[in-house]
């Protein structure tokens, strides 16, 4: 009875891990639903930048320019980075904050005239705000991302324990056999049991990465840390003397082929206090997830480290679009959203399950409670 | 053993090209991913599909089951 006694602890971490995260779950499954689709509904709700043709003169605008011209927007508030969107090296997206960091906003500047094309706005807007919220770090800063990343353990748990217990309810079935006539409790089961293995690897992955994506806050500042103690240059802020655009020429010359995906300015968390990081990124579908830093002195403009980033990045950096499915086009998202509603049909009739529980435990007290009275 | 997991092996084989492929490249392997991903779902779709059906009229289901029934009930008395 060994093995009885084994299937018996994966019963109950099965049970108790998917019943405690189960509720949050729910809210992630549903609050993701919407943030699988945001760059298609930020299309609808925000303006386009429009970038016009222009024929003649096509050199690029001096860096120093871009950011001025940023600024001036913002007088108040002080650049951050300025960034590529992936295949259009046209338009500079300057992203500028205030002081505390409380304050967030962006500028689109003609990366070749210098005229603002537009102010996108950063993160997600209004409704989508609120479920970008729910669903990152239930408006708790990084305790609620960390307590999301538990519970995304949790479910991992589950998901692990419900394959354990999988080949026993199945012996003897073919494969998607669903009970009709045995009642509504054992065509639940059956169908939980086929939707989870069904959905099993996509369900783990995301779980997976989700609980990464937790972590980013953490390992970024580690990995700053930890780069800005190697490099062994006294971090005091110091004006930079040296201008943007000699910073990024430096940078460019030292990029054989790829292209730039954004600039962190000195002090911001991609860089150091008197660093520059330019991120690049490759051309291919795999290396444009993987961006390679440079980093350079802001007093001299040489470059101090090349040093790709470290493995517990690239898992980041990998996290991202593994969780989010938003590489491979809208059929994929499509594919996403219906994994993720099949989740939630998992979820829902995992409670149902546990509500409609066969009870033994409440018959045997009864059972005791007899000879008791009898001998009484 | 195997004919319990063979499905199941071969689900997670198709999920993980599906996963994997559109990282790899545009294009062709975008679509690449589209095909090996939609097999899971389209196979969820198709049994919970079929299992909302009536069961047929011929029995044949309901002596399944009951056959299944019969045989959980052997187990646990043995």
């Amino acid at each position: 009875m060994h093995r009885h006694r084994h299937l018996r602890i994966w019963d109950a971490v099965h049970r108790w891990s998917s019943l405690t995260c189960t509720i949050f779950l729910l809210l992630l499954c549903l609050t993701g639903l919407p943030l699988i689709f945001h760059d298609e509904i930020g299309r609808v709700t925000q303006p386009r930048i429009h970038v016009d043709e222009i024929t003649g003169n096509t050199r690029a605008a001096s860096l120093d320019r871009v950011i001025e011209v940023a600024v001036s927007q913002h007088p108040t508030l002080h650049p951050l980075f300025a960034s590529h969107e992936p295949h259009e090296p046209r338009v500079w997206y300057v992203t500028l904050a205030s002081v505390n960091g409380d304050k967030l906003e962006q500028v689109a500047v003609d990366a070749r005239s210098a005229n603002i094309l537009g102010k996108p706005h950063i993160g997600p807007q209004g409704v989508m705000g609120v479920i970008h919220s729910l669903h990152v770090d239930l408006f708790a800063g990084l305790k609620g991302k960390l307590f999301l990343g538990f519970m995304g353990m949790l479910f991992f748990a589950s998901i692990v324990s419900g394959v354990v217990l999988y080949a026993p309810f199945v012996r003897h079935r073919e494969f998607g056999a669903i009970r009709r006539s045995s009642g509504a409790r054992s065509r639940w089961l059956d169908l939980h049991n086929l939707l989870g293995i069904a959905t099993l690897l996509w369900a783990g992955v995301v779980a997976f990465t989700g609980v990464i994506n937790t972590t980013s806050d953490l390992l970024l500042s580690q990995w700053r840390s930890q780069m800005l103690s190697q490099l062994k240059i006294p971090a005091e802020t110091h004006p930079e003397k040296v201008p943007a655009q000699v910073i990024l020429e430096n940078a460019l010359d030292h990029l054989r082929g790829g292209a730039i995906s954004f600039i962190a300015f000195p002090g911001s968390s991609f860089a150091g206090d008197s660093i520059w990081g330019v991120y690049a990124r490759g051309n291919s579908a795999l290396t444009s997830r993987l961006v390679r830093p440079i980093l350079l002195d802001a007093r001299s403009g040489n470059i101090v480290s090349e040093r790709p980033l470290p493995w517990y990045l690239m898992l980041l950096l990998l996290s991202e679009p593994l969780h989010f499915g938003d590489y491979g086009g809208l059929p994929l998202k499509i594919l996403w959203a219906a994994l993720d509603a099949l989740t939630i049909v998992i979820l829902v009739s995992g409670v149902y399950l546990w509500v409609v529980r066969k009870r033994p435990r409440r018959a045997a007290p009864m059972n005791l409670r007899k000879p008791a009275q009898g001998a009484a | 053993m195997l004919r319990t997991w063979i499905i199941p092996i071969w689900l997670g084989l198709m999920t993980g090209v599906g996963l994997i492929s559109a990282l790899l490249g545009d294009g062709i392997w975008d679509a690449l991913s589209w095909l090996a991903l939609a097999v899971p779902v389209a196979l969820c779709i198709y049994y919970w599909a079929r299992s909302t059906k009536r069961p047929s009229r011929k029995g044949l289901v309901n002596r399944r089951d009951a056959e299944d029934r019969l045989r959980d009930e052997r187990r646990l008395r043995r």
